[in-house]
């Protein structure tokens, strides 16, 4: 089957969110996987707008952010499921989405910025702590809604794309502010979708290592 | 025709314009139930429907609760699709995402955040403000060259994605959008102009309020250590609930955030100099540079070369550099991003040369004997070149001297511009 269109921004971009290729993979489709470097193909002419990945269908349709590339990915198999069965359901899926990226992807992303990858050069324990509670009180609505749900996922009985996606948040927050303990008690139920989506055969293979920490990140002596 | 659902907000809050006009623009109805953000969000029926407390929140007249703002304006436009809210095809629907994201994290993200920072939810820091504000320009500039060739953002009417920019639009032009930077991108407001005058439209926006210059931080009157509200003191305000961007793919994510380092300045714990960098400062403003009685006689008869050490410093990237006026408010920039250096650092970098072909370099006069530690306060500091001048050098004694005079010349190019850390 020929491939839908190709993706700008493989590989750092894509294999640290890996929602894109998981939405066509579900779906069926094939993307190809363009070759990029930083800093030289974003600033070529093509790319007016300068941001990766770009998405790019065969009829010269371009997109750009990441969730949005895979929201349009999974409109296009509606069978799939990915975007629900209905008008409710879609609203649903997308209030999860919003709800992943917002309230658990970014406050722990600012603190892998600032702990793993010091891309913050001046982060504290303050701010460290103010990133975790947001967190943690995130999750923990989270975890309480994941419990009622009998599926384990988050809107109906088959993989939706707010799964794929609240998976990539919650792989975040298992690298900074969730250890083994918080893994395996208060968010065990959080934890569990993770493992249930990541090990889902038809994107295991996108998702890699979690790369997990052990113990919750804090600030040791520098 | 019945409501389709109720609405709990707080008037002021971008998402709740965005939905608002949603509604408004499909022809349907909204109630909006009597709502005390603080107060209405902690009692349990609230909770019950709505466990996370966050608002919006919608209330579907068929039983659906949403929250999570986009998600609900995109819900109403979606249940009228005669109104082409979301554009006429799945490929328009998805460009109207686009843009909505896009609004939510190039530019809003950056609003809420210096909104927070300044009204004291969140620690000040003038480095980070100073990086989001450069990180909305580049969101405001690209919606700038977007809307050049556009009267709507999708196809030719008005979808979700024009009422979600004019939203975002309506809170920065009170805030972050001023009168210069309005002036730069007429397209975006003209943009904005046509969508909340909209009949339909006109009544959800009312009448914007257009800020003459960017609110600025004014430090709190008696210097307590701001905690970080966990729970804000009651405000009218925009509640955080779709913070920052850094959700995105974007290289350059997730960078926003710190604050200035608790810990011990490692430059303050220096032995004693008798070089007074504040005596220093004085004496370059007050009096001429060269000649008798001058600043710079005044520095050779100071200067603690233990204590203290002089550095060059050069841009990288001369080749990127266009206009003079432009190359300048670079080194502003990077001025202000040392801000949190201030004590120990006095700075003199200019733009050398003309218009596409010019250099910036100068000096820094600092604290000790590295440079790192003064400036990698800067998240760009690696963008300069840093070498360590010898004053006993006859060279780079001159170099020295023409940064400071503002007279310096390189490879035949002069000095045009220039700018004091100071």
């Amino acid at each position: 089957m020929a491939p839908i269109g190709k993706l700008y921004g493989h590989p750092p971009s894509l294999r640290r969110k890996p929602y894109i290729l998981s939405a066509a993979a579900i779906s069926g489709l094939e993307i190809d996987l363009l070759p990029f470097e930083f800093g030289v193909t974003n600033k070529s002419p093509e790319f007016p707008l300068a941001y990766i990945p770009t998405f790019e269908d065969n009829e010269g349709f371009r997109l750009i952010k990441g969730t949005t590339t895979a929201r349009y990915v999974s409109a296009l198999v509606p069978k799939a499921g990915l975007l629900g069965h209905d008008v409710k359901e879609t609203a649903r899926i997308d209030q999860w989405v919003h709800f992943a990226g917002s309230e658990i992807f970014v406050p722990a992303a600012n603190i892998y910025a600032g702990m793993v990858t010091k891309d913050l050069p001046t982060f504290t324990e303050e701010q460290r702590k103010y990133y975790q509670e947001r967190v943690e009180r995130s999750l923990k609505f989270l975890d309480d809604h994941l419990a009622s749900r009998s599926s384990g996922l988050l809107v109906n009985d088959s993989l939706t794309l707010a799964d794929i996606i609240l998976a990539t948040a919650v792989q975040r927050a298992g690298q900074t502010v969730c250890g083994a303990k918080e893994r395996e008690g208060a968010y065990r139920y959080v934890f569990a979708h993770f493992e249930k989506v990541t090990n889902d055969e038809r994107i295991k293979h996108l998702f890699g290592e979690p790369e997990f920490v052990d113990e919750a990140l804090s600030f040791k002596a520098e | 025709m019945a409501p389709i659902g109720k609405l709990y907000s707080a008037r002021g809050m971008c998402q709740t314009t965005a939905i608002k006009a949603t509604a408004a623009a499909a022809g349907l109805e909204l109630e909006e139930p009597e709502y005390k953000h603080y107060e209405d969000n902690k009692k349990p029926d609230f909770l019950a429907k709505f466990p996370h407390g966050k608002i919006p929140a919608f209330e579907g007249a068929n039983g659906l609760n949403l929250t999570e703002g986009a998600a609900i304006a995109r819900y109403i436009a979606a249940l009228s699709p005669n109104s082409g809210l979301l554009g006429g095809t799945i490929e328009d629907a998805a460009l109207v995402d686009q843009y909505v994201h896009f609004a939510e994290t190039e530019i809003h993200s950056s609003n809420e955040l210096i909104y927070m920072m300044l009204n004291g939810y969140v620690p000040y820091n003038k480095a980070i403000h100073t990086v989001l504000t450069e990180r909305q320009l580049r969101g405001y500039s690209t919606l700038e060259t977007i809307l050049l060739t556009r009267t709507y953002l999708v196809g030719e009417r008005l979808t979700l994605a024009d009422i979600t920019i004019a939203s975002v639009i309506f809170l920065s032009v009170s805030y972050t959008l001023d009168a210069p930077l309005r002036a730069r991108y007429p397209n975006i407001l003209r943009h904005f102009d046509l969508i909340i005058n909209q009949p339909k439209l006109k009544e959800v926006f009312g009448q914007p309020t257009f800020v003459e210059k960017a609110v600025q931080y004014t430090p709190p009157a008696k210097e307590k250590k701001e905690k970080e509200p966990k729970q804000p003191a009651p405000a009218p305000a925009p509640k955080k609930e779709k913070p920052k961007k850094a959700e995105e793919d974007d290289e350059e994510d997730e960078n926003l955030v710190p604050e200035e380092p608790k810990a011990k300045n490692p430059l303050d714990l220096l032995p004693k100099s008798t070089f007074n960098l504040e005596d220093w400062k004085r004496a370059y403003s007050n009096k001429d540079t060269r000649g008798p009685g001058g600043s710079l006689e005044w520095f050779y008869e100071n200067f603690d070369k233990e204590g203290f050490s002089v550095y060059r410093v050069d841009f990288k990237y001369n080749e990127e550099l266009t206009l003079v006026f432009m190359s300048s408010n670079q080194i502003g920039g990077f001025f202000n991003r040392l801000e949190a250096s201030r004590k120990y650092l006095f700075g003199s970098m200019g733009v050398l040369g003309a218009a596409n072909d010019s250099i910036i370099a100068g000096v820094l006069i600092l604290r000790g004997q590295d440079v790192k530690p003064v400036v990698e306060v800067a998240p760009d500091y690696e963008s300069y070149d840093y070498r360590k001048l010898d004053l006993e050098n006859s060279e780079d004694k001159a170099f020295f001297e023409g940064a400071l005079a503002w007279d310096l010349e390189i490879d035949g190019k002069k000095w045009q511009d220039g700018k004091n850390f100071k």
